[in-house]
C-alpha cells in the first residue's frame, strides 16, 4: 500500500486553481520530489496532506487514512516553507512543546531532543531564545523538529533554503538515514542539484497538473544521445563516419552520437569495431535534472495543449549499453 | 499533557511581553502597600460611641447596601421630636479592659430636643418638615426611645458582632432620660471595633470607624481599580496569544500535530483564562495573607473573587477569541474586547437607571400619582429594548456587585451566609451565570467553527 497517493486531486482558492487533477503515488521508504515553478501548487498539495487546508476534492491518502486526519498526524514530521517559530521559545522549549503536543512522553523528549539538536548542528545554542538564531540555524530547527519523533512519513517544504553547503550535506545524510530505517520522505524544493542528489523519484507540477513523473535516472535519460570513449590515444573516424550519414561531434576527450530517427547505435558500434578499434566506454547521455526541467517547462509553454507523449514510449526506445554511475554526473 | 503543553507555552509567550512583569510588579505594589497598613484599636468608649443615634456611624456601616433599611430610619423618626443619645460612661463588668471579648455597662443619655435642629438624614429621609410643624410633633414615648437606641445594638446582635444583653431606663428628668445596656463580647466584636489606621506605623487623621468597615472600603477601592486594571492588562496580554499562533508559517505547525482544531483553540483559550487565574490568585491571596497577618481579619471568603474575576475575564477573553481568529489581528481584537466590555458596562448601567425610574414610575402609579400607563418611560420602547439587550448580554455589572457583597460580607462578620441580611440586591444571580456562560460558549463555540473551517 503506498504511504501517499492522490487521484484527481483538485483544490481552487476562489478563482485561483491550485491543483488541477493530480494523481501520484509514494511508496513507503521513497525519497520523493514535486518540482515545480513559484505557484504550481506544491506546497497546496502538502496542506492538503496535511490537513492544513481543507475544501478539495478527488481522493488523498496518507497512511491508509483519508488526508487530514488528526491521529495520523502524530507519525508525521513537516517543515513548512516560510515557518516562522515562536520567538520567546528556546530552541529547546520549542522541541519539548511540540514533542508534548506530538505525544512523547517526557523522558523520551529529554533523551531525543538534544540528540536531534546535535545532528542538526545547532545544540550549542540550544538553550538561546530563536529570535537570536540566524535563518540558517532557524532551518536547522525547523529539520530538527519535523525529525524529532522518527516519523514515517517526513514532508519538508525547502528544506535547505538558507542552509550552508555543509549543513546541506549534514542535513542530506540524515535524511538518507531516516530512508534507510523506512521513512518516506516527499520533498518540495528548487534547489534541484539536491533533489537529483537524495531523490529516487520527482514529479514536475505546472499550475496544478504533473507534466512529467518518474524516476530521476529514467527522466533524465537521454534518447539518441551518446558519449563514446575510446582507448587513449586513439581516435573516431569522424570523416567516415559523417560521410555515412551520422552526427558527429567531439567532446573533450569522447565523442558525441547524436542518432535521428531512423539510426542504430549498433551501427555505429559495428563500425568501429569493424576498423579495430575498441570501446572503452559507451554511454546514453544525461541531463542534469535542472536541463531536464527547464526543458519540461519551455515544452509545455509553448505547446500547452498538446500533451507529452508518456515517459513510457520514450524508455522503450532507449538502448543502453553500459552505463557506469559516474556518468551521472557528467 | 497537551494542555499543559499548551498553558507552559501561553506563559512563556506572556512572560516574554513585559505586560505581564508590569502586572504582577502592580499587585507586588499593592500587596506591599496593604502590608504597610496597621489598625490601632481604640477605647472601648470610642467603640461603643459608635452606637449612638441618631446617626449612629455602626448603623450607617452595617445597613449601607440596604437602601431600604436607611430610608425606613429616615422617615421612622421624622413623624416624632428626635432624640439625640449621648454615650456617658463605660463600665467593664467582664474581661479585659478595651478588649472586643469582654463584657461591658454602657451608660446612655437620651435627650429630646426641642427645635429638631436635626440634620438631614443622608439616605432618602421623607422631606424635612419646616420648623412651625416641627414644634407641634408628638413626643416620643419611652418604649419609643428605648426602641431607638437599641436598634443600632440589634443589628450588631443579629449578626453576631455583640452579644446584646438587656437594656433599661434607670432615670427620666423632664426631656433627659437615663439608660443602662449590657453588651457581651464575642468572637466578632473585634470587626466592629473602632480602630485608627496608620500606614508604616504613622497615624493617618480622620474618625475611627468599624475595622471591618474600614477593611472593606480599603479592599473594595483597592480591588475595584486593581481588578480593573488587571482585566485591562489581562486583555492586552491575552490578545497577542490567538492572533500570534495564527500567523502564517506558525500555525502550519501546530495544524500538523495530532490535536483537533476546536481543541487547540480551547486549551488556548483555557491557557489564558488560567494565566489570568493565577495572576488573580496572587494579587488576591497576597492581600488576604497581609490584611490577615495585619488585622486578624482573615477575609477567606474574599479569595472567592479569585473566581468571580477570572469569570469577568473569561467573558471579554471569550469575545477577544472571536475576533483573534476571525481577524488575526491583535490590535482588533484589543479594541473590539475594550468595545464590548464597555458596551455591557454601558447597558448593565442603563438597565440599572431604567430599573430605578421603572420602580419610581409604579411607586408613583401605586398612590395613585402616576402618569397614565402608555406615557411611563419604563413600559416604553426605549425601556423594552434595554430589557431585552440586556438579558441577552453578559452581566459583568453583576459580577461587581457580586464582588462588592463579597468583602462587605467577609469583612463585617466573615461568613458568607450573612450575605442576604447584609446586602440586598435584586440581581438574580443564577440567570446572570447562565447567560454570561452561554455568551461564552457562544464566541468560543463560532470561534471554533470558523478555525476548523478555515484554510491555512
Ligand atoms: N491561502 C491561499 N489563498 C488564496 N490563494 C492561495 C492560497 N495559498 C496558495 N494560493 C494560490 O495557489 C497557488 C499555488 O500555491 P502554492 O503555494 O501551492 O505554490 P508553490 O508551488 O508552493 O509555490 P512556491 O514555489 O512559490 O512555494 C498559487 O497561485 C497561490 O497564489
Ligand atoms: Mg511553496
Amino acid at each position: 500500500m503506498p504511504v501517499l497517493e492522490t487521484r484527481a486531486l483538485r483544490k481552487q482558492y476562489g478563482e485561483i486553481e491550485a491543483l488541477a487533477g493530480v494523481s501520484l503515488k509514494v511508496d513507503e521508504g521513497e525519497i520523493y520530489g514535486l518540482l515545480g515553478q513559484n505557484g504550481a501548487g506544491k506546497t497546496t498539495l502538502i496542506k492538503i496532506m496535511l490537513g492544513i487546508t481543507g475544501g478539495w476534492e478527488g481522493d488523498a491518502m496518507l497512511l491508509g487514512e483519508t488526508a487530514g486526519t488528526s491521529h495520523v498526524r502524530s507519525r508525521v514530521g513537516y517543515l513548512p516553507e516560510d515557518h516562522q517559530f515562536p520567538d520567546y521559545h528556546t530552541g529547546y522549549s520549542l522541541l519539548d512543546f511540540y514533542g508534548e503536543l506530538l505525544g512523547l512522553a517526557s523522558s523520551s523528549r529529554s533523551e531525543l531532543i538534544p540528540k536531534m539538536l546535535e545532528q542538526v548542528g545547532i545544540a550549542d545554542r540550544m538553550d538561546y531564545k530563536i529570535r537570536t538564531y540566524s535563518k540558517g540555524m532557524k532551518q536547522r530547527l525547523g529539520i530538527a523538529q519535523a525529525l524529532m519523533h522518527r516519523p514515517d512519513v517526513i514532508f519538508l517544504d525547502e528544506p535547505t533554503d538558507g542552509v550552508d553547503p555543509v549543513g546541506r550535506r549534514d542535513i542530506r545524510e540524515l535524511l538518507l538515514d531516516l530512508k534507510k530505517r523506512g521513512s518516506t520522505i516527499f520533498i518540495n524544493s528548487h534547489l534541484l542539484g539536491e533533489v537529483e542528489l537524495i531523490c529516487d523519484r520527482v514529479a514536475i507540477l505546472m499550475k496544478g497538473k504533473i507534466i512529467r513523473e518518474g524516476e530521476i535516472k529514467t527522466l533524465t535519460r537521454q534518447e539518441g544521445q551518446f558519449l563514446i570513449g575510446l582507448a587513449p590515444g586513439k581516435h573516431l573516424p569522424v570523416t567516415d563516419l559523417a560521410s555515412m550519414g551520422y552526427d558527429v561531434s567531439p567532446v573533450e576527450d569522447r565523442w558525441e552520437v547524436r542518432l535521428r530517427d531512423d539510426q542504430n547505435i549498433d551501427a555505429v558500434v559495428d563500425f568501429v569495431r569493424s576498423r579495430g578499434l575498441n570501446l572503452r566506454h559507451l554511454v546514453e547521455k544525461r541531463q542534469t535534472l535542472e536541463e531536464l526541467f527547464l526543458e519540461t517547462h519551455d515544452g509545455n509553454e509553448n505547446k500547452p495543449e498538446k500533451p507529452r507523449e508518456s515517459k513510457r514510449e520514450q524508455s522503450e526506445n532507449v538502448k543502453v549499453l553500459k552505463a557506469t554511475d559516474e556518468d551521472r554526473a557528467s | 499533557m497537551k494542555y499543559f503543553a499548551i498553558l507552559k507555552d501561553s506563559l512563556r509567550e506572556a512572560l516574554d511581553s513585559t505586560v505581564l512583569l508590569v502586572l504582577w510588579g502592580l499587585s507586588t505594589l499593592v500587596i506591599v502597600f496593604v502590608a504597610l497598613l496597621s489598625f490601632s484599636p481604640q477605647p472601648a468608649e470610642e467603640t461603643m460611641g459608635q452606637f449612638m443615634g441618631p446617626d449612629s456611624r455602626f448603623f450607617y456601616a452595617i445597613n449601607s447596601h440596604k437602601p431600604e433599611v436607611m430610608m425606613a430610619e429616615g422617615s421612622k423618626q421624622a413623624v416624632h421630636r428626635p432624640v439625640r443619645f449621648n454615650l456617658e460612661k463605660v463600665t467593664l463588668l467582664r474581661g479585659d479592659a478595651n478588649s472586643p471579648e469582654s463584657d461591658y455597662e454602657l451608660t446612655i443619655t437620651a435627650k429630646i430636643e426641642e427645635n429638631a435642629a436635626r440634620k438631614k438624614m443622608m439616605h432618602g429621609g421623607m422631606p424635612e418638615p419646616p420648623d412651625a410643624e416641627k414644634k407641634k410633633l408628638p413626643l416620643p414615648t419611652d418604649e419609643q426611645i428605648i426602641k431607638w437606641a437599641r436598634s443600632p445594638f440589634d443589628s450588631a446582635d443579629e449578626l453576631g458582632l455583640l452579644k446584646f444583653e438587656k437594656i433599661e431606663l434607670t432615670a427620666s428628668v423632664g426631656g433627659s432620660k437615663t439608660l443602662r445596656v449590657v453588651v457581651l463580647g464575642t468572637s466578632r466584636t473585634h470587626r466592629i471595633w473602632a480602630s485608627h489606621p496608620n500606614i508604616a506605623g504613622y497615624p493617618l487623621e480622620g474618625i475611627s470607624v468599624p475595622l471591618g468597615f474600614q477593611l472593606y472600603n480599603l479592599t473594595s477601592t483597592v480591588l475595584a481599580i486593581g481588578a480593573w486594571v488587571a482585566v485591562l492588562a489581562g486583555v492586552v496580554i491575552t490578545s497577542f496569544f490567538i492572533p500570534n499562533m495564527l500567523r502564517k508559517g506558525t500555525i502550519d505547525l501546530l495544524l500538523v500535530k495530532p490535536i483537533e482544531r476546536w481543541m487547540l483553540l480551547v486549551y488556548k483559550y483555557i491557557g489564558g483564562l488560567s494565566f489570568i487565574f493565577l495572576s488573580t490568585a496572587y494579587a488576591i491571596g497576597g492581600i488576604w495573607l497581609v490584611l490577615g497577618i495585619r488585622t486578624g481579619l482573615w477575609a477567606n471568603g474574599a479569595l472567592v473573587m479569585i473566581l468571580t474575576i477570572t469569570f469577568f475575564f473569561a467573558i471579554l477573553y471569550a469575545v477577544s477569541t472571536l475576533v483573534g481568529v476571525v481577524t488575526r489581528s491583535t490590535v482588533t481584537a484589543i479594541m473590539v474586547t475594550i468595545g464590548a466590555w464597555f458596551c455591557f458596562f454601558v447597558i448593565g448601567q442603563f438597565y440599572t437607571v431604567m430599573t430605578t425610574i421603572d420602580r419610581g414610575e409604579k411607586m408613583m402609579a401605586e398612590v395613585g400619582m402616576g402618569k397614565p400607563e402608555e406615557q411611563r418611560w419604563g413600559d416604553g420602547y426605549i425601556a423594552k429594548s434595554a430589557r431585552v439587550l440586556h438579558f441577552v448580554t453578559p452581566r459583568t455589572g453583576d459580577l461587581n456587585t457580586l464582588n462588592d457583597m463579597l468583602v462587605f460580607t467577609d469583612f463585617m462578620t466573615g461568613d458568607l451566609r450573612d450575605m442576604p441580611k447584609l446586602y440586598s440586591t435584586d440581581v438574580n444571580f443564577l440567570e446572570s451565570l447562565i447567560v454570561s456562560t452561554l455568551w461564552i460558549a457562544l464566541c468560543l463555540g463560532l470561534a471554533s467553527l470558523w478555525f476548523t473551517y478555515k484554510d491555512y
